[in-house]
């Protein structure tokens, strides 16, 4: 191994203290460090977090797809699913172990060579991405051998087809991440993958729901109308070779996704050469000014708000919402869902009024539960984010007035102008504004409710402020988040019943309301 | 014999900014020189060029004749640097930093483990050698930053403002340390707004204002009159008179010379 590191020109002992590092520090990484408590000196395993996100997406699909399609359209929509999340993944969630900027100040006046760190970084990413491989791989390989058409074969095919795109996709996503880098840590791209993973949830929802309220079998008509461009998409052949046990596609695809990978350390080698000479974060970094004291906004939000307190906790809010991009790609994919919902109701023809109370008037309404139950996990990635220094200052300004401050802040500038629009598109498609103007109230005073309730569960004391306990952060987040998640869905069923009855719906919306300050006044 | 440390014409710009301009400065063998001027006169700028961080937009620098963006190895195998974040992974604790440290340089891990123990009785550190860095105070990160840079022995060492967040104890020892080096025959770089310090252990001074160097001059000299904060103030407010005083001074180089 040794001569091997010697023969490639990466230093042996640099590389594996590397590696260490890079492990440890990724499975410390803040998310996963508050989920478990992580300490120095301990390597546990928090990736069950990511792992078992791929895990429910595998089970799902196949869950949907079992017994419904061929072989082959089996393949490929698993191994689509595979190149999706594994692209996503290394850019939105694992982007530090293509490229932090910190190995620059620590690693980057040290006697390391580039192929040292870039093959250090390059194998601490493929850590993770054999982790996603392997969960992506498990359902379907299982679950695959009960096709009607699939042979003994598939229990090897599949996987090695599986492996091939995750590292393929791995390899093509580290090279466009390098390729940019020197610009800057790759933010418009994990926009961009943080789009992809909105989208590939929006068609899982749409897949789900088309599934559940299908009785026609539609999904196993979805391989004959295959558009056109589909054929261009590289998992499709490898699809077809999986189900025919066509050995030359599965060796094209290893050796392309070889070719990748060397090209890909190549990049990130010459990423590493340029930024560790052009240091990014030397970059003056130009921000818009946050809300201040003084300003004409300032004094009004304090009057709304009850406060100064809670005024200034909400231009905190205000702040890290902006300039905290980790927090608001994970905000959004948070809201993927309930935006899925409101887009795919209306362009699948089931976004009629509740009034109607029939099968296609469910979803206006679950999009504004779906939206209320991510309040709790919202505030849970607002509180837990640390990577933004204005998030630390909302631990200092906690209790009541601050919990409510924050809590208007994310309903202000996320969930409002939802509930809003969302009430701007029932209006026009339903041409009832009435009704319309009605259920974006109801959608408030829900939103109110479950905010109030989260917000006092969430923050009964200031998590940020003390050392997180192995599990007892993720154990009382995931509780609440459970908890008050299952609530606003039953809150949405309750509105499903008044829903034919203006007045009832208008009594339904008082009620909330007053819930909302007898939590607020009694938890207080 | 090649200085220690030898900066000609150096120049880095952001954008429209000009950070530092054509600065030039050298730090012999065997001493130990200040690095001062006021916040955004450009220090940092100059250190992260030498630790070969920041590739500057003009200008040449030698780390004991090595080109850092050429000959990078071997200038940064003799270079110990701090910068002034502390260049540390803060998830990791003391004790794994410095193995890593250790391993990245390749120390022989025998005289390594030596050294760390020794380094972690002198900063005293044995306390929080197993805590993560990010539940540290900034003093107790400091010395793990310092700890850091002096563990592969460096000969020529360059800080940026390493005192800032230190006890009393802990200067006294950094201090000791940076004198032993330049007595040892190394070179010290040391960038401070603490200026009794610097006017009692650096050797010579290189005072910078908006990027350009005002002064270059022992601090004996620069310290005759008054003290070094005194000389300081003048200078970087180019206070005509005592900076025209403090040109007399032999091997002192006074002016803001393009």
């Amino acid at each position: 191994m040794e001569a091997l590191l010697r023969w490639l020109g990466v230093q042996p002992r640099p590389f594996r203290a590397l590696l260490r590092t890079f492990v440890a520090l990724d499975l410390r990484g803040q998310f996963y460090g508050l989920a478990t408590g992580a300490k120095a000196g301990e390597l546990v395993s928090p990736l069950y977090w990511v792992v078992g996100q791929m895990l429910t997406v595998s089970l799902l699909l196949t869950a949907l797809m079992q017994g419904r399609v061929e072989a082959w359209f089996y393949a490929f929509a698993s191994l689509s699913a595979t190149a999706v999340m594994v692209f996503s993944a290394v850019v939105v969630e694992f982007q530090e172990a293509a490229f932090d900027p910190k190995d620059i100040t620590v690693v980057g006046h040290r006697p390391v060579s580039s192929r040292t760190w870039s093959l250090a970084r390059g194998l601490n990413l493929s850590l993770y991405v054999a982790l996603i491989g392997v969960a992506m791989t498990l359902f379907p390989t299982g679950m695959g051998l009960g096709l009607r058409d699939t042979e003994v074969r598939w229990l090897w095919l599949f996987p090695w087809a599986n492996a091939v795109v995750a590292v393929g996709t791995a390899a093509l996503a580290l090279t466009v991440y390098a390729s940019g880098s020197v610009a800057g840590p790759g933010e418009n791209l994990k926009k961009v993958a943080a789009w992809v993973q909105i989208l590939a949830i929006m068609a899982l929802f749409y897949g789900g729901q088309l599934m559940l309220r299908d009785g026609s079998g539609g999904i196993g008509l979805v391989p004959l109308h295959l558009d056109p461009w589909v054929s261009y998409v590289p998992t499709l052949p490898l699809g077809h070779a999986v189900a025919d046990g066509a050995l030359r596609p599965l060796f094209l695809g290893t050796s392309v996704s070889t070719l990748l990978t060397v090209v890909a350390w190549a990049a990130l080698r010459r990423a590493w050469e340029r930024v560790s000479r052009v240091r990014s974060t030397d970059r003056e970094v130009r921000v818009s000014a946050p809300p201040r004291a003084g300003t004409l906004s300032r004094p009004l939000v304090a009057r709304l708000l009850g406060g100064r307190r809670p005024a200034a906790v909400h231009a905190l809010v205000r702040t890290v919402l902006a300039r905290d991009s980790e927090l608001r790609a994970r905000l959004v994919t948070v809201l993927a869902m309930p935006a899925a919902a409101a887009v795919l109701g209306p362009l699948t023809a089931q976004y009629a009024p509740p009034s109607q109370q029939s099968t296609t008037s469910v979803l206006p309404l679950a999009t504004v539960a779906l939206l209320a139950s991510t309040l709790p996990t919202a505030m849970h990635a607002l509180k837990a984010s640390r990577d933004h220094r204005a998030a630390w200052r909302l631990a200092e300004v906690w209790g009541p007035s601050g919990r409510s401050g924050a809590r208007t802040a994310l309903l202000s500038w996320l969930y409002w102008p939802f509930v809003l629009a969302h009430a701007g598109l029932c209006a026009w498609w339903w041409s009832a504004p009435v009704e319309a103007a009605l259920h974006g109230l109801v959608g408030l005073a829900l939103l109110d409710f479950v905010s109030r309730l989260a917000a006092h569960s969430l923050w009964v004391r200031p998590i940020l402020s003390v050392p997180p306990v192995r599990g007892g952060t993720l154990g009382g987040a995931l509780g609440v988040v459970a908890g008050v998640g299952a609530l606003a869905s039953v809150l949405g069923g309750l509105w499903f019943a008044v829903a034919p009855w203006p007045l009832a719906t208008a009594g339904f919306a008082a009620l909330l309301a007053v819930a909302g300050q007898f939590v607020d006044r009694e938890i207080r | 014999m090649n200085p220690a440390i030898e900066v000609r014409g150096l120049t880095h710009r952001y954008g429209d900014k000009t950070a530092v301009d054509a600065v030039d400065f050298a730090v012999p063998w065997g001493s130990i020189v200040g690095y001062l001027g006021p916040n955004g006169s450009g220090k940092t700028t100059t250190m992260k060029a030498i630790a070969g961080l920041l590739h500057p937009t003009e200008g040449q620098i030698r780390l004991d004749g090595h080109d850092p963006y050429v000959d990078g190895m071997r200038a940064r195998r003799i270079l110990g640097f701090v910068p002034d974040d502390g260049g540390l992974y803060e998830l990791l604790s003391p004790r794994e930093h410095l193995a890593l440290v250790s391993d990245l340089h390749e120390l022989d891990p025998r005289q390594a483990s030596t050294r760390q123990d020794e380094l972690v009785d002198a900063f005293e550190m044995g306390a929080f050698l197993d805590r993560r860095i990010d539940t540290l105070s900034k003093g107790q990160r400091q010395r793990v930053a310092l700890a850091c840079g002096l563990l592969h022995d460096p000969r020529i060492l360059v800080l940026d403002e390493p005192l800032t967040g230190l006890d009393v104890n802990a200067v006294r020892e950094v201090r000791h340390r940076l004198r032993a080096l330049a007595e040892a025959g190394g070179a010290v770089l040391y960038s401070s707004h603490i200026l009794d310090v610097v006017e009692r252990l650096c050797d010579r001074a290189v005072i910078l204002a908006e990027g350009r160097v005002v002064a270059d001059a022992p601090t004996a000299e620069l310290a005759r009159d008054k003290s070094l904060e005194a000389a300081f103030h003048a200078l970087t407010r180019m206070d005509e008179a005592m900076a025209n005083a403090l040109a007399e001074a032999p091997h002192t180089r006074i002016g803001r010379e393009k």
